[in-house]
């Protein structure tokens, strides 16, 4: 197998794969917008690119959202929000529209920061996952 | 004329990691101390001309040594090392007299540069001695107890910067528990108390483990009261999410700390919300034995100005240990 190949391979996983990631630089501009997130959105990758995450999505509490993003920056670690703090994030459909408990997807998100080959961070990752079968046994 | 030093850290692997970074091209005569009174007897009996004094000890700690110098006229100079890497600590042992402040982890050189910089070390003046004393082997207990101080430090300054406020270290407790006594490892929080969980299973080389952070409720409210704005939603929401941060910061930074030392990159998981509002038998109640022990490594902050208290629990089972141990018998073995 090429490298090309394995890159592929790689991308396709990435893409079908049934989580959502989101990579943020340092001005909250997005670098990166993988197919969970342009399913469950309904932008593409090329209508997000290098666009500042809160013009793409207005329905995020851009407020509350930097605090939590700074602090991966400031410490260098991660940082965690879940449903039972917040349902969602993203303001994104149940992801069974009809028998679907709840109207909208609950989220779990981590925030991470992502280091370059110096150890330095440079980049935020947000890694959502659809927990909404969970907050309904739950609740 | 030779120079008498006393070591005064709580962990014998602390101490011995020191006396592996002193120069040994140095005309001083090395004593050591468990804690601070120890420390003040060496003081006494004049074998301490030169303290490197350690600050989160039991009996007597490190401030409370500097305090008793800055009232009694001695001849002791102090260089402080410990982990505690908050601001504020650094300016206290400043004000109370200490030469100057070593951050745990230190780099071997550090020590001497300290050393020559205030006059105490010239290089090749002479030999490096113990004083003989019974020295019993370091354990991997004492390894886990060290490596736990200094990531302690580390979660306690991320802590503080989020809050803004000062903590308070605590000594932490390592040792192997029954799963069953659970709630008795945690000796800062009041059996009485009403309390509220968060748990992140972590895992990195193969070693698997739990940190759980546990706030008494008093505690969740103040957090959420200090935290004010960061906080969105109901009352309800706001007191999850200020849990949650605070579970998530010293969990982050703790096993950072830890696989820093311990050479094993560790992820944490989720949080997961254990339970609220519970008594501590209830929700540490573990109807599955799967472990017959666990190490266990409590630490419980303070912050001093607020009736807030929190306490990590990081657990091990048996076998995680097995494994960790492997990697630090280098540490004590000779």
């Amino acid at each position: 197998m090429s490298e090309m190949d394995e890159l592929h391979a790689k991308l396709s996983l990435l893409g079908a794969i049934d989580i959502g990631i989101v990579v943020l630089d340092r001005d909250y501009r997005v670098q990166m917008w993988n197919e969970f997130m342009t399913n469950h959105s309904g932008l593409r990758p090329s209508q997000v690119r290098d666009k500042i995450l809160f013009e793409c999505c207005p329905e995020i509490d851009e407020h509350w959202f930097r605090q939590k993003v700074e602090r991966v920056w400031n410490l260098d670690a991660r940082v965690f929000i879940t449903w039972e703090q917040r349902p969602f994030v993203f303001r994104f459909r149940h992801s069974r529209p009809l028998s679907g408990q709840q109207q909208w997807m609950q989220q779990n998100i981590t925030l991470m920061p992502l280091h370059d080959t110096r150890g330095e961070i440079f980049q935020v990752g947000l890694i959502l996952y659809d927990v909404s079968e969970q907050a309904t046994r739950t609740e | 004329m030779t120079l008498k030093v006393t070591l005064c850290d709580d962990s014998r692997m602390a101490r011995k990691q020191l006396i592996k970074s002193l120069p040994k091209d140095w005309d001083a005569t090395v004593y050591q101390a468990e804690h601070g009174e120890q420390a003040l007897q060496r003081i006494d009996n004049g074998e301490a001309q030169l303290l490197l004094l350690d600050l989160n000890m039991p009996v007597m700690d490190g401030y409370e040594v500097l305090e008793h110098l800055a009232q009694h006229e001695r001849d002791c100079v102090v260089i402080v090392i410990s982990g505690d890497i908050q601001p504020e600590a650094y300016q206290r042992v400043i004000k109370l007299g200490a030469l100057a402040f070593v951050k745990k982890p230190f780099k071997q050189a550090e020590i001497a540069q300290h050393l020559h910089q205030f006059g105490l070390y010239q290089p090749g003046s002479g030999h490096l001695q113990e004083a003989s004393e019974v020295e019993v082997a370091a354990s991997a207990l004492d390894v886990y107890r060290e490596v736990a101080n200094v990531a302690m430090g580390q979660a306690g300054d991320h802590i503080a910067r989020v809050l803004n406020q000062f903590i308070e270290l605590p000594v932490p407790n390592v040792n192997w528990i029954a799963p069953s006594e659970l709630h008795m490892a945690l000796q800062s929080i009041d059996q009485a108390e009403r309390v509220s969980a968060v748990s992140q299973g972590f895992a990195g080389s193969g070693i698997l483990g739990e940190a759980l952070t546990l706030l008494t409720d008093t505690s969740v409210e103040d957090v959420r009261q200090l935290l004010g704005e960061q906080l969105s939603g109901t009352e309800q929401q706001q007191r999850i999410e200020a849990l949650m941060d605070i579970a998530s910061i010293i969990t982050s930074a703790c096993l950072n700390g830890l696989g820093h030392q311990l050479h094993v990159e560790f992820t944490a998981s989720q949080p997961v919300l254990l339970g609220q509002h519970k008594s501590l038998a209830d929700l540490l109640s573990q109807p599955q034995q799967r472990w017959q022990k666990v190490l266990a490594i409590e630490i419980g902050y303070q912050l001093p100005k607020h009736r807030i208290g929190f306490d990590l629990l990081i657990l091990l089972p048996e076998d995680a240990v097995q494994r960790l141990d492997q990697q630090v018998a280098h540490w004590y073995a000779e």
